[in-house]
Formats: structure tokens, sequence, C-alpha cells
């Protein structure tokens, strides 16, 4: 390297290391970094971000064998199914009817085989290179005289004229050599040919008419009865596995503006196996495994929802485990944790009270609503009628004020025109003005009474879950109370009532409040001294048990928890209190659930005096004088009223000066997706950080577990700064854990799924679920079944078991004497909806007895008078009554606006005498009431009353009802007496079916005339009941006597 | 001492540049001075040679006689930056293979991210927010800082220094320099990282991050706590301070550079020379607005109804 500045100092020894060091050894190791990092680069790439080829791997090793365990259950079923009657005899049918058609179909084909298929064959290419020629040579021609250019115009026409006339070479089947074809007869045989292909197929089609249904019949039936999938399809899933692609597997769904994208099953890739795998058939691998609820899919297809819409993660990301499972941080919904999965259903399902395939939701809506949580917290939807009776009282004061603004006014203009000394003009506009507003008035009356109608009817809807307060010192004792307060569970665990964290002496200032601030309540006075043992029957009878749980003679704890547990009742409150409760609950708490018995006061008298001599020995209270002395402290009042009023008791009391007290609690409705920072963890952040519970499921669950749990460590100015909200479960060693231990985490996950679900719908508007017309109407039904317990009595679905028809009386074997049993349980409400007239039903539910209410018939059931268990009269407003009418028509896929109930022919008086006979001879006296009995033998007269069919029952539904009755209620005790004619369609009576007895009754000339008659016995029996009298009851009444 | 937290701080994708800021700019400053040690030395020495004084003392360490002063670019410097530049390329793929993209949620714009931080070469810009109303910190003193940037060339026209280390040629650019990157950008931009969480709260390094921490800072403006009232009173006062400060403090630098650094003032024009020292006082108002916060709880020493210094 030349020197540019020459030096005159001596040369160095030493050699300049910038000029002649070699950087040769670290370029060297630099490339080789370079190229190791661009393999990893690669290797990163292709294996470290793609796990699911490990699974997939592991999948291809253990799917054939999982498969293959499937395949010998699979032939099994395929052989029973194959070697039944039915199968061979269908199969046969189907071997028979393709032998008929077999010759004409043979003809058919040999001439489409033949004459047709190789002759399209042989003209296909040429026509079709003639065709594509002359279209382009047409769209020349055509654009170069759109554009004036006629010279090229002619130039294009003489060639187009060319291309026609210009000939191909065709070779024929058949033919020797190739032919010479013009363009005109080459498209005139094959169009030909084109349409004698059409109309031999067509003719095929109508040959094999019959054949084809019998094979459609064949396969259907097959498919119908087979309960796996066939061996053959098992063997395709198992050959399938040998030509697995490894690769990212996706669903591509289009939605809305944009797209969803899931890749899920690139790991699990048995997710949708068409032969459901569990994880034990697959070596314990539980990612293969198959989703849980194939019905569920059913509704809820993958390619048309994906995955994550429900389960959250992130369906595209297939980098890691964590970041597919959207665990990562910053992303906004992660995978629901196994016990909270259902949340994902309230995304679209947060106003169904009631889902199938969602039994965690369920029970945290229900347990939401059932525990009070909604007195304190708001929540879209719940306790919509406290919100709606509200905004209704605010209105109606607007309106008066509005009605008094405007009489003034007009006023105001009647002083104008009785003014002397005002102007013509003056006095003309005020005489109009006043016109105005009388108008402007008469409008504003007109909505006055409408929102007095609202009000009056919400008024009926809102109900408080926890007792009336106001009569608090009519109806307690005043030990009681004390005892209660400091914690509800150590007297009854299983009671709603939170434990709140109050000393005694606070306790002692809120008895006193309550007591203090109640106002004195009659209680109606009711005579006799009362029979306990008759008392325990009626309320295991009548149906009380369906709400109410309660410890008798001989069961222990049997009945509902939806209302409160009865026992111990006599250390709470007096005899007379609940024979004047149970005769009418809404005259003491005017929002309670609990309808009427339709009890008589002997009744009543006899159930107080067994429920007030249940008592607990083991109980230890104040003396009666000393607690008295406590409650009636003057000083202890206003402190009282404090804490009262900063725990929140009238969320779920009615308290004398409370009633328009806010709900105190933190809106819900959106809770789930509030931002993790607005979650007061308090001093516990970091200690939930360090668990990996920082995040919403955490907290709830703590929350709910110990709703004191954040004020771990606070410093507290008063005790009014701390945490309000009350334990809802029993701690360890708290009173109550031991009994309740096993249901609390349940609970706490139903509620804690509740909560996570409880966020702004993030799935695409077009997959939501926006229910109209009949699915909305079953949306708003359940509400009214889940708040008055309807399905505590009745079956409102195929396959539910209310809790009353697991009572011991109305076991299916119970057979014992005076005890109900299978035919003695509140009817199936299954199909009420195609059963009933709904304008009948509206009514049935206003009164149950279709009795005025000061009669003696008013205490029995209305249309099941036999019954011991009593259909309770509901304080219902019109409106309800209009929704669960609308809920039982949509359920049997009914709409309630085209009801139009039908007209028949009137009998004639032959007729009649058939249809009388037809009556008589079936007997069914013997189990359904007529109508005007007095008494009535509750142990065979259990089935519904005529007296009411004419009105009550839709006559489309009697005609099925007289015939099938099996396939409408299975299991039913309505006998079917009809069959049809042999090899007619009519239906007649069975004679052989009728009891001797009956057929004495009818008389042997009657019975000859009614199976002389030629017309249908289901219909006249049917125009019979549609136009039933009570002329028709006194009848049928002699006819039993005979 | 949360190790949970403090990990969670360094081991963020977002803040791994500012990890190894750490570590390198320490390094490099070092490696600067180190060489600028030698360069000095070889230059005094060769200083002290009569013929050498005129020509040589632009020769980089190391050198001995006979050896060329300098090289061309190719191969002596192209093959050097090969080397780094495949270094490089390997240290960005490994980076890039070992750290994935910090992303974060879609935007929320009904729900701020708390703390809500600038990009990290940003923060020191952020943490001003702290000391000045946000248009001086954010349009005035950003705009200022790029102005004097671009004028360095044509303030500074020193050719000492081109080309090799030297400390002792250039004290006080490199000083003010070094004051000006190290302490007032790449520390505020450490502050804005690692000790300012939710709420924009001084939390020191290991205290945890809570989102409910209650804190009590309250600030007073000057002219409370000398009692000034009144409104011009105000506005008067604060004007005289302000102004004292840039007087006193450009009075000092100035009676500096004189007596300390002769020189340098004679190479300079009267335009240069007074711009460069407007930018030195500007420099010294803001690390005095810093220290009055963080020290004295000073919030502002001029305030006027339409912008606060």
């Amino acid at each position: 390297m030349a020197d540019i500045i020459q030096t005159p100092e001596a040369q160095s020894e030493e050699q300049d290391p910038v000029v002649t060091k070699s950087i040769l050894w670290p370029v060297f190791l630099a490339m080789v970094a370079l190229v190791a990092s661009s393999v990893w680069c690669v290797w990163d790439e292709f294996y470290t971000r793609r796990p699911y080829k490990d699974y997939q791997n592991e999948w291809v090793a253990t799917a054939k064998q999982a498969y293959g365990s499937k395949l010998a259950a699979s032939q099994a079923e395929w052989t029973r199914v194959t070697s039944a009657p039915e199968y061979k005899a269908l199969e046969t049918a189907m071997r028979a009817a393709e032998a008929k058609v077999a010759p004409e179909v043979t003809r058919l084909a040999t001439q489409m085989n033949s004459e047709v298929l190789p002759r399209i064959a042989a003209l296909s290419q040429p026509v079709k290179v003639a065709r594509s020629e002359a279209a382009a040579m047409t769209y020349r021609l055509e654009h170069a005289r759109a554009h004036g250019h006629a010279q090229e115009a002619k130039h294009y026409e003489a060639e187009l004229a060319a291309l026609k006339a210009r000939k191909s070479a065709v070779s024929m089947p058949g033919g020797t050599a190739p032919e010479s074809w013009g363009f005109e007869q080459m498209v005139t045989e094959f169009n030909r040919l084109k349409s004698l292909q059409g109309e031999l197929q067509g003719q095929t089609a109508v040959v094999r008419r019959e054949a084809d249904a019998a094979r459609a019949a064949f396969n259907g039936w097959r498919d119908a009865h087979l309960r796996t999938a066939s061996p053959a399809s098992v063997q395709a899933l198992i050959d399938s596995i040998d030509s697995f692609e490894h690769d990212i597997k996706q669903i591509h769904i289009k939605i809305d503006d944009g797209e969803l994208i899931e890749r899920c099953e690139s790991c699990h890739t048995g997710i949708l196996s068409p032969v459901p795998l569990d994880a034990a058939e697959l070596a314990g691998h539980k990612v293969f495994a198959s989703h849980p609820s194939m019905d569920l899919l059913k509704l809820h297809p993958p390619e048309r929802f994906g995955c994550s819409p429900c389960h959250g993660g992130n369906g595209i990301a297939v980098e890691s485990v964590a970041m597919a499972h959207g665990k990562n941080k910053h992303w906004l919904w992660p995978m629901l944790a196994k016990e909270n999965t259902e949340a994902g259903c309230m995304q679209c399902h947060k106003d169904d009270l009631w889902l199938a395939h969602a039994s965690t939701v369920n029970e945290g809506k229900h347990l939401f609503q059932w525990r009070g949580c909604v007195g304190c917290h708001r929540y879209e939807g719940f306790g919509r009628e406290a919100e709606e009776l509200k905004l209704a009282e605010k209105a109606v004061v607007g309106v008066l004020k509005d009605q008094d603004a405007v009489e003034i006014a007009i006023v105001r203009q009647v002083e104008i025109t009785e003014d002397a000394n005002a102007s013509a003009e003056a006095v003309d506009g005020a005489y109009r003005e006043a016109t105005r507003l009388r108008q402007d008035l008469h409008l504003a009356r007109t909505r006055g009474q409408q929102l007095a109608q609202d009000v009056a009817s919400l008024d009926l809807e809102v109900k408080k879950i926890g007792p009336n307060l106001k009569e608090a010192a009519s109806k307690l004792k005043p030990e009681w109370i004390l005892a209660w307060l400091k914690d509800p569970r150590a007297f009854r665990p299983t009671t709603k009532m939170p434990r709140f964290r109050v000393d005694d002496e606070q306790v002692r200032d809120i008895a006193a409040f309550l007591w203090q601030n109640s106002t004195p309540k009659e209680i109606a006075a009711i005579d006799g001294d009362g029979d306990a043992e008759r008392g325990q029957e009626l309320v295991i009878s009548r149906g009380c048990l369906a709400c109410h749980k309660v410890t008798t003679d001989e069961f222990d704890a049997i009945g509902n928890e939806f209302s409160a547990e009865l026992s111990r009742m006599g250390e709470k409150t007096s005899a007379a209190y609940i024979a004047s409760w149970v005769k009418n609950p809404r005259y003491h708490n005017r929002y309670t659930v609990m309808p009427s018995l339709r009890l008589s006061d002997e009744d009543c008298v006899n159930i107080a005096a067994w429920l007030s001599s249940l008592k607990s020995d083991k109980a230890v209270y104040l003396d009666n004088a000393a607690a008295l002395a406590l409650l009636g402290d003057k000083g202890r009042f206003e402190r009282g009223k404090k804490l009262v009023q900063h725990l929140g008791c009238a969320a779920c009391h009615e308290i004398n000066g409370l009633e328009n007290e806010g709900r105190i609690g933190t809106e819900l409705s959106e809770e789930g997706s509030k931002p993790l920072e607005r979650l007061d963890f308090g001093t516990r952040t970091k200690e939930y950080k360090g668990a990996h519970t920082y995040n919403h499921k955490g907290f709830f669950e703590a929350k709910l577990t110990s709703p004191s749990t954040y004020d771990k460590d606070k410093e507290f100015a008063s005790w009014s700064d701390r945490l309000r909200m009350p334990e809802f479960f029993p701690l360890e060693g708290q009173a109550g854990y031991e009994e309740l231990k096993g249901s609390i985490n349940g609970e706490i996950d139903a509620l804690t799924t509740f909560l996570l679900g409880s966020t702004e719908a993030h799935i695409p508007p077009s997959l939501q679920y926006m229910p109209e017309g009949a699915a909305k109407d079953i949306q708003q039904g359940w509400w009214l079944i889940k708040k008055y317990n309807c399905d505590g009595c009745h079956q409102i679905l195929p396959g539910a078991t209310p809790v009353l028809w697991t009572l011991p009386i109305y076991e299916e074997t119970a057979s014992f004497t005076g005890v109900p049993g299978k035919n003695g349980r509140p009817p199936t409400l299954v199909g009420e909806g195609s059963r009933v007239d709904p304008v009948w039903l509206s009514r049935f539910l206003a009164n149950p007895a279709l009795a005025a209410d000061a009669t003696d018939a008013h205490l029995r059931n209305g249309v099941r008078q036999g019954m011991t268990v009593r259909m309770p009269t509901f304080y219902l407003s019109e409106r309800e009554r209009g929704t669960l009418v609308r809920f039982f028509q949509a359920l049997s896929d009914l709409s309630t606006t085209d009801y139009v109930r039908p007209e028949f022919a009137p009998l004639d008086a032959a007729e009649l005498d058939l249809a009388r006979s037809a009556f008589t001879a079936g007997d069914c006296a013997n189990c359904h009431l007529l109508g005007g009995e007095t008494a009535v033998n509750p142990d065979t007269t259990y089935a519904p009353s005529f007296e009411v069919v004419r009105e009550r029952i839709r006559p489309g539904w009697t005609h099925r009802w007289v015939t099938e009755p099996n396939t409408i209620i299975p299991g039913t005790a309505m006998p079917a007496i009809l069959q049809r004619e042999a090899g007619g369609e009519r239906w007649i009576v069975n004679t052989a079916k009728l009891s001797a007895t009956a057929m004495r009754r009818v008389g042997d000339e009657r019975l000859k005339r009614l199976a002389s008659y030629t017309g249908d016995h289901a219909e006249l029996l049917m125009r019979y009941f549609a136009q039933w009298t009570a002329e028709e009851s006194a009848f049928q009444q002699d006819a039993r006597k005979k | 001492m949360d190790w949970h937290q403090v990990w969670e701080l360094v081991s963020l994708p977002d803040n791994v540049p500012i990890v190894l800021l750490l570590l390198m700019v320490p390094f490099y400053t070092w490696l600067a001075f180190r060489e600028a040690g030698r360069n000095d030395r070889l230059i005094a020495e060769l200083e002290r040679d009569p013929d050498m004084r005129k020509t040589h003392h632009r020769v980089p360490y190391p050198w001995k006689p006979g050896w060329p002063k300098t090289v061309h670019v190719w191969p002596h410097l192209l093959k050097r930056e090969f080397l780094a530049a495949i270094i490089v390329t390997v240290v960005m793929i490994v980076w890039s293979i070992c750290l994935d993209a910090p992303l974060e949620e879609p935007a929320n714009p009904s729900l701020t991210m708390n703390p809500s931080k600038a990009p990290w070469y940003f923060l020191g810009l952020q943490e001003l927010l702290v000391y000045f109303d946000p248009w001086i910190a954010g349009v005035v003193l950003p705009s200022i800082i790029l102005m004097g940037l671009m004028a360095i060339p044509y303030i500074d026209v020193n050719p000492l220094g081109n080309g090799y280390y030297t400390w002792k040629q250039r004290k006080f650019a490199i000083a003010t320099f070094l004051f000006g990157f190290l302490v007032l950008w790449v520390l505020l931009v450490i502050i804005g990282t690692f000790i300012r969480g939710p709420g924009w709260l001084w939390f020191n390094l290991g205290e945890t991050w809570d989102h409910h921490r209650v804190d009590h800072q309250v600030n007073y403006d000057l002219h409370e706590l000398f009692g000034v009232t009144g409104a011009w009173q105000v506005i008067a006062f604060g004007a005289a301070f302000v102004g004292g400060f840039c007087a006193i403090v450009g009075g000092i630098t100035h009676l500096w550079v004189v007596k300390c650094m002769p020189l340098m003032r004679k190479r300079m024009s009267l335009v240069q020379y007074a711009t460069m020292l407007q930018l030195w006082v500007l420099m010294m108002l803001v690390v005095a607005k810093i220290i009055a916060r963080l020290g004295f709880t000073v919030k502002n020493f001029l305030v006027t109804p339409w912008f606060n210094i």
C-alpha cells in the first residue's frame, strides 16, 4: 500500500496491523454464524412455530387404532340392522323394483351408449373449435362496425363467411374414414344429439321412479336405525389416516365484511370426527378427542360459527398452545377455562334464561335471580319489572303535572274571552287556543289512563325475594330476629339470606329499627285449633313441596329449594300468622311470588298447626322479655336505620320509608369485559399476579367465596368504608358449611361463568342470535316459567322431571292407598299449545278454579277437579298471561294470531245418539268428570273435567288424542279405544277394549247402531266434544248411574 | 422488591432495546474515551516534535513511525464494514427469532391504556410533559432541539477531531453533547420506560405497578412559594425569574468560555457564539426545571394566562 504522505522518520520494525492483519478468521466465524442463524431461522419457521406437526404425527400414530377399535361395534350394529326383518323386506322390495325396471333401463342405456355418447364425443372437439373461431370473428366484426370501419367490417364479414363455409374433418364412430363436415351441419347434429341425450336421461328417470323410491326407503330406514357409522365409513376413516396431509387445517368463514379463520383442527384433529372418539380410545390424548356435544354442534355448525366465537382463544394462531388458546397477554378473549366454557353461550344468549346444553349458565342465571343478586346489582334484563314500574310511576307524575299546566292555561284563555275590554281578534284567538288546549288535555288524560294501567299491571309483576318487613313486629318472634340476623345460616343452612358481617351490637340496632319501624298488620282471625297431622298431609299433597322443602315424619328434607325451607317455622312465627299467610299471601306481602292455593279456612288452620309445631330443641334464644326490651330501645332506631340503608336490606325486603332506595351495588351487565384495572384487588394485586389469578375469573371467584377478601390489610376511617357485599356462601368453619360444602363450588363456578359471559358481544353481528316471532315468545316465556317456578310442578319439555313428580307419593310405582301415584301428578305441558284454545288458557291462568271467588267450587281445580294437588292462583298480569300463552303456542310450533276456532256442523238426532253411545261405551266418565259433581273420588277421577271441554280443547287435537293418545303423551293413562278399520282409513270403536259394564249401559240395540255407522268415529267424537253442553253432562251422569 | 415486576419490565420485547441501551451506551462511551485518551497522548507526543506539529496531529492511534497516516477505503475499511454487516445481520436474525413483535390488543377508543407510553425513543420527550406545558414540551422544545442539531455544523466549524477520537481538543463540544444526550435524552428515556408506571407515577425499580396506588404529590408555582399575588405581579415575577436565570447562566458561561476557552471564542463569529450561548442557556433551563420539580416540588417558574414555563 502506497504511503501518501512521505515521512522522514525511520521505519518501524513492526507491521501496521490495520493494513497487514488478516480478518479472515473473524469473517469466517461470522459467516458460520450467519449460516447457522439462517438454518435456525428456517427450522424455527417450519418446526418450532408449527407445533401442530408433532400433534399430527401423534394423531396419525393413534387414530388408526382408535378407529379400528370402533370397527367391531360398528360391524355388530350393522349386522343387527341388516338382519332385521324390516330391512330384509325393504331390501327384497327394492330388488324386486329394480328387477322390474331393469329391461327398460338397459334398453335406454344401450341406446345412450351406442348411439348418443360416442357421436357427441366425436363431434364435441371440432364443434368447440369452429364455434370459438366464429365467436372471435363475430366480435371483431361487431366492433369494426361499431367504430365505423366499413372496410374492415367488410373484410371480417368475408372471413366469417369463409369460416362457416370451411369444412372440418370429423371421424364419426363406425365410419371408415374422416368425413368432411360444414359448420352448420356440425352444429345441427351436435344440438340434436344433446337434446336426445337429455330426453333419454329423462325417460330413464321416469322408468326408474319406483325403483328409486324403494331404494330411498331402504337406505332411509337403514340410516335411521343405525346408531353408529356404518363399517364402510369407519373403514374409510381408517384408510383416510394413510393419506393424512400434514398441513394447517382451517375453516374459512366469510362473515359480514370480514372473515373468520379457525385453525383449531390443526391440533384438535379429531374434534369433528364423524365417529366420536374419546381420550381413552386415543391413548389418553385429550387433544384429539371429539367435541363432547355433537347435538350442540348441530345447532352451531363450526363451518358457520367457527370455534373461537364461543370458546374464546385465537383461532388463527398455530404458533404455540398458549397463543392459539389466547393465553398470551393482550389477547382480549382468552379461551375460557373448562368449568366456565358456557360463558361463551352468553355472547348471544344473554336474554335466554333457559338453554338446552348450557346447564352451568342456566344455573348461573338462576342463582343471580334466585339469590337476589339483582336486588343490589343492576343487570340488563333482570329485575326488569321493578325498573319499568319506576319509570311508569315517574311518567304518571309527569303527565299529571302536564295536565295541571294545561288546565291552568285553559283558565287563562277563558279569562280573556270574558274580558269586556279585549279586542275581537284577541277573544277569537283565545277561543281557538282554548279548544286546542282542551284537545291536549284529552290526550294527556288518555295517556294518563294508559300509564295507570301499566302501573297496575307492573304492580302485579314486581316481585321481591325477601319477606315483607313492614309487618315484622306482627309476624316474627323478637328473640328469633336477633338470632337470625346474627347468622341466618346458623338457623337454616339452606336459606337464601346471606350472612352480613355485623357484630352483636349492630344486630340489635338493626332488629330494633325493623321492629319499631314496622306497621301493625291485622292477622286474619281463623277459628279452630287445627289438626297437625292433617296439616302435614296437606303440605305434602297440595303441592307446597314444588317450591318448599320440609322434613316430614317419613322423609328427610323433601321438596324444592325454590322458596324458603319450612323447617323450624314454629321458632320464627305463630300459628295464627301462618294460617293467615297461607290463606292469602299477597295480603301480607304484595311482592311475594307465592300464589294462593285456594285453601279452606280449615285447611289453613291445619297447615298452620303442623308448621308451627316444627321446632328444633337445639335452639337457644334470648328470653322473650329481654328481647322485647332490646327491640323496643328507641335509642337504637336511627343507628339501625343507617345500617339497614347501608347494607341494602331494601333490595330484597319491603321496609317502611325505604321503598325508593336505589341499588347499592355496581352494575354487572358487562362486568366480564370491564378493564382489569378497574377491578379493585385492593392490596392483593401482587399476590394475585404471582398466583396467575390476576384476571376476571380470579376476581369473581375470590369475591364470591369471601366478599370481604379485598378488604385485607386495609385501613378504614369508618365501619361503613368496608366492602358491603354479604356472604352468600359459608366459609369453612362457619355455620352451614358442613351442610352446603358439596354445592358451594358448583354455585360459584356457575355464577363466575355467568359473570365471565357478561360481556359486550364481540362476535360478528351476522352470527348473533336475534330471535323473532316464536323464538322470541319462547325466550320471554322462560322468564315467567322460572319466575313462578311452573316447572316445579309441570313438565315443560319432553324428558324433564319436575321436582314435584319426584316426591314419593307421585312415584310411578306408588300404589298404596290414599296416594295419587303417577296419575295424580300435575299434568305435563308438553304439547299444551296444540292442546288448548289460547283464549281459554289465558282465562284459566287468571283463575285456575274457573269459578267465582266466594263459591265452594273456587277451592278446587277448574279442569282436573279430582286432583288433590292444586293449580294455584297466581296473580299474573294480563301481559304475563299473554306471554305464557304465546310461550306454549310457540313451543308447539303454533302462532297465537292465526288461531280461529273451527266451526262444526251441529249433530243431528241420529248422530247425537251415536256419539252418546260411543262416549258411554268407552267409559270415559270412569276417569273424566262430567261437571256438576259434588262428591269426587280422587283415586279414579283425576282426568280433566268435561265441563270445560268445549272452550278448552282445540278440536283437531281431540281427534289425535282419542285415536293415538300415546303418541301425544307417552305412558298416559288414557286408553286407546278406537282402532283403524281393517283395510280402511276410518277410525272405529274397538269393541274388544270395551268393558262389560259400559256395554251394558249402552245396550245392544244402540251398540249395533254404532257398529253400522259408516262415518269416522273419531270425527264424530271430535264434533261431540266441540259442541258439548250441560245437557250432555247430565245425560252421561245418568248413563253412569245405570 | 418485586422481582416479578422487574422481570416483566426487562423482558418486555418493547423494552429490550432500552436494556441494550443501558449496557451499550456506557460501553461505547468508555470505548470512545479510551481511544480519545490514546490519541491525545499520541498527539501530545507528536506535538512535541516541531517538525511534526503542523502536519501530523491528526494521526489516530495506534501509530508507529513509518506506518501510513491514512489508508484506503477499499479494502481496509470496507472489509471491516462487511464483517460488521454480517455480525449485525446475525444479531438481527437471532433477535427476530427470539423476540416476536410486541403486538397489543386492538385500540379501543373508549379506553386509554394506563400507563400510556410513546415508542421507546420518544419516551424522553414524553417525560418532559411532566415538567412543561404540553405545547412547550411537545412542540417548542422538539423544534428547538431539531433546529439546534441542524445548526451545529454552522455553529461549530472547528475541524479538530474529524475522523479520530479526541477529548483534549474538543472538551466543551463533547461534554455538552454527552450531557444533552446521556442525561437529557437517554436518562429520560430510561426513566420513562422503567420508572413511570400507571398514572405516570414514579415507581422505583422493583416496586409493584399498582393501578390503585394512592400518592401524595402537590406542587407549587414559584410565585406561590414566594407569596407573590396579583395578576401582573405574578407574570412580572415569573418573567424576572426566568430572565434573571437566563442572564446569570448566560453570563457565567460567557465568563467561563472567555477565561478557560479563549481559543474557541476566537474561532467563532458573534452570531455563532450567540446562538451557541442561547441553546446552552435553554438546555440549562430544562435541567433547572427538572431539578426544581423533582427536588423542590416547584411546578412553574413563570405563570401566564397563555403559557407556563
